[in-house]
């Protein structure tokens, strides 16, 4: 453990340029406005407006680095950009879901996510603006180490609800798994089933287990995506200070935002991080864990954090593949143009609307495949596309894979 | 009965001034559920998830979790005392607790521990109007919401 490094984050510049790495400033350049980010993006297919997708958002951009910087800025305007184009250009960057779809359709090559991330950060930190709402979810990650402001200490409160659980699950001073639960798992009472289900799966398998409860913080995924990346240092900090304590060899996560923030800031050395999915396909590997699908007709969600962010495409896809005896039916599209949940990039804190109508195109792709469930690996994912059924009063059933594991397992030694 | 705007608060009830949530004491024990105010401030309740009946919970902890479309967080318990029966409706259809606050949109039933102590810092009677007053007003200058003005930028 004593190998973990956590990472510094460079300060936005007090030029010009913001924070934009020189790469993102080519990147902002080489846009030829094809319009395919466009087309790929479900934010735009919903609001109608090019500033939501990453061509409008470098167009106005790139409008503002001529107001503020250019020679025609510096003769036409001497004041610069107005606030209303600061603040038209932070609509739009801000309706982003940052699901990284886009990024599979752009034809040079941008990282249309990292660029989104950048300007928001830009606007965040440099032009103080946030949209309504981030700020509050920032002082409450302050305050409490969560982003719902929910009093920390009853972070567990989820686990209160099984009765069987080891008592010392809480109080461990070692252990060789750590389950970071992550804040939508601990406190929305909409998918408290997942962690439940997780932590029963884990302890069906004889894992040597261990909760952080109220010693667990944001992991800070959701600073990082609102542009407020600075502060997320803080509460990595911390986690990384409770791991050292247990001593562990192994993480596991539900969430696959936290798994893609523990996996790409926290750089940690020694300690293997796993996400359900791929936990419980180790499971099915090893014999441990033997499913039955019956003849339900069963799809798959990519989450974008798990799929496009991670790479994670195969262990949910051979978990099922393995047990649905032919019933497995491949969501279109899927893999890396899965489509957005319309949970991501924080938009939920400032536009609740907007995700609804974002998530009623997967609802909508879920139901013309002929699924009767829809497997899902985010908890995120699955609260928005369970409101969305909802609301459609549709019949077709989502699941997380740690729920369906649970409910449709039979655990054993397996060749372990 | 207490009462600003559309906000109502029926003089037989105990509330917690900061959760917003009443305590009705009955023969059974003392009923728990979610004042007007706080209903309406939390917006409609999609998700509830109540301990089960045998739990002892003490003043102030959690006895459950609500999601509504303003809040998500704790249900903190009036009094301490042990969960004898939850509300099914509720948990079936969670939006009683935004259309029947003081009937249906109850969350549970709990045997008190300590009661005469717990109710003595919960608002009752001839208190209720005027701190009602205070939170309506406060709600409606944002008083707890931080004005845009005043946003710290990092």
């Amino acid at each position: 453990m004593a190998g973990l490094i956590p990472i510094r984050w460079t300060e936005p510049n007090a030029d010009h340029r913001g924070p934009f790495s020189a790469r993102q400033l080519l990147e902002l350049d080489a846009c030829t406005r094809c319009g395919e980010c466009a087309r790929a993006c479900d934010s735009f297919r919903v609001k109608g407006d090019e500033g939501v997708a990453l061509i409008g958002m470098i167009r106005r951009r790139r409008r503002l680095f001529q107001q503020e910087d250019g020679f025609l800025g510096k003769l036409l305007h001497k004041d610069g950009a107005s606030e209303e184009a600061w603040r038209e250009f932070q609509e739009g960057v801000f309706s982003c879901t940052l699901c990284g779809r886009c990024q599979q359709y752009c034809p040079v090559g941008i990282r249309t996510r990292d660029l989104a991330i950048t300007m928001r950060q830009e606007l965040a930190t440099a032009r103080c603006l946030l949209p309504k709402n981030l700020d509050r979810a920032r002082d409450a990650v302050r305050e409490e180490g969560n982003i719902f402001h929910f009093p920390n200490e009853d972070r567990a409160l989820w686990a209160e609800f099984l009765d069987d659980i080891p008592a010392d699950l809480l109080t461990k001073e070692r252990a060789d798994v750590l389950y970071f639960v992550g804040c939508v798992s601990s406190f929305s009472p909409a998918v408290q089933e997942i962690p439940q289900a997780l932590l029963r799966v884990l302890l069906k398998a004889g894992v040597d287990v261990a909760l952080l409860g109220g010693k667990e913080w944001c992991c800070g995924f959701p600073l990082i995506m609102g542009g407020l990346a600075g502060e997320a240092q803080r509460v990595m900090d911390h986690n990384i200070e409770e791991i050292r304590h247990l001593g562990v060899k192994t993480i596991v996560f539900n969430c696959p935002s936290c798994y893609y923030t523990w996996s790409k800031y926290y750089r940690l050395e020694g300690v293997r991080l796993l996400h359900a999915t791929q936990f419980i396909r180790d499971l099915v590997r090893s014999g441990r864990l033997k499913l039955d699908l019956g003849d339900l007709p069963v799809t798959y969600h990519d989450p974008c954090d798990l799929g496009r962010g991670m790479g994670e495409y195969d262990a949910p896809r051979e978990v099922l593949k393995t047990f649905a005896d032919g019933n497995y039916i491949e969501l279109s599209p899927s893999r890396e143009r899965a489509l957005c949940c319309g949970g991501g990039g924080d938009v939920e804190m400032w536009d609740p609307d907007l995700v609804g109508e974002i998530n009623s195109q997967l609802t909508g792709a879920v139901a013309k495949s002929g699924a009767r469930l829809v497997v899902q690996a985010c908890p995120q994912c699955k609260r928005v596309t369970q409101r969305g059924l909802e609301k459609k009063h549709s019949d077709i059933r989502t699941m997380d894979i740690a729920e369906v594991a649970l409910e449709f397992g039979t655990f054993g030694d397996g060749d372990r | 009965m207490a009462q600003v705007k559309e906000f109502f608060l029926p003089d037989d009830l105990y509330y917690d001034r900061k959760e917003h949530i009443w305590a009705r004491l009955e023969d059974s024990g003392v009923r728990v559920g979610l004042d007007s105010f706080g209903a309406c401030a939390a917006g409609t309740v999609a998700y509830i998830k109540l301990l089960p009946p045998g739990r002892q919970v003490q003043k102030g902890r959690p006895f459950g979790s609500m999601e509504a479309g303003k809040y998500v967080g704790p249900l903190k318990a009036p009094v301490s005392g042990m969960i004898t029966e939850t509300n099914q409706e509720v948990l079936d259809n969670p939006n009683l607790v935004n259309l029947d606050h003081y009937g249906g949109g109850w969350f549970v039933l709990m045997v008190p521990a300590n009661l005469d102590e717990d109710l003595a810092d919960l608002a009752h009677g001839e208190g209720v109007q005027p701190w009602l007053e205070d939170e309506v007003r406060d709600y409606e200058e944002g008083g707890k919401l931080k004005k845009e003005e005043e946003r710290e930028c990092v």
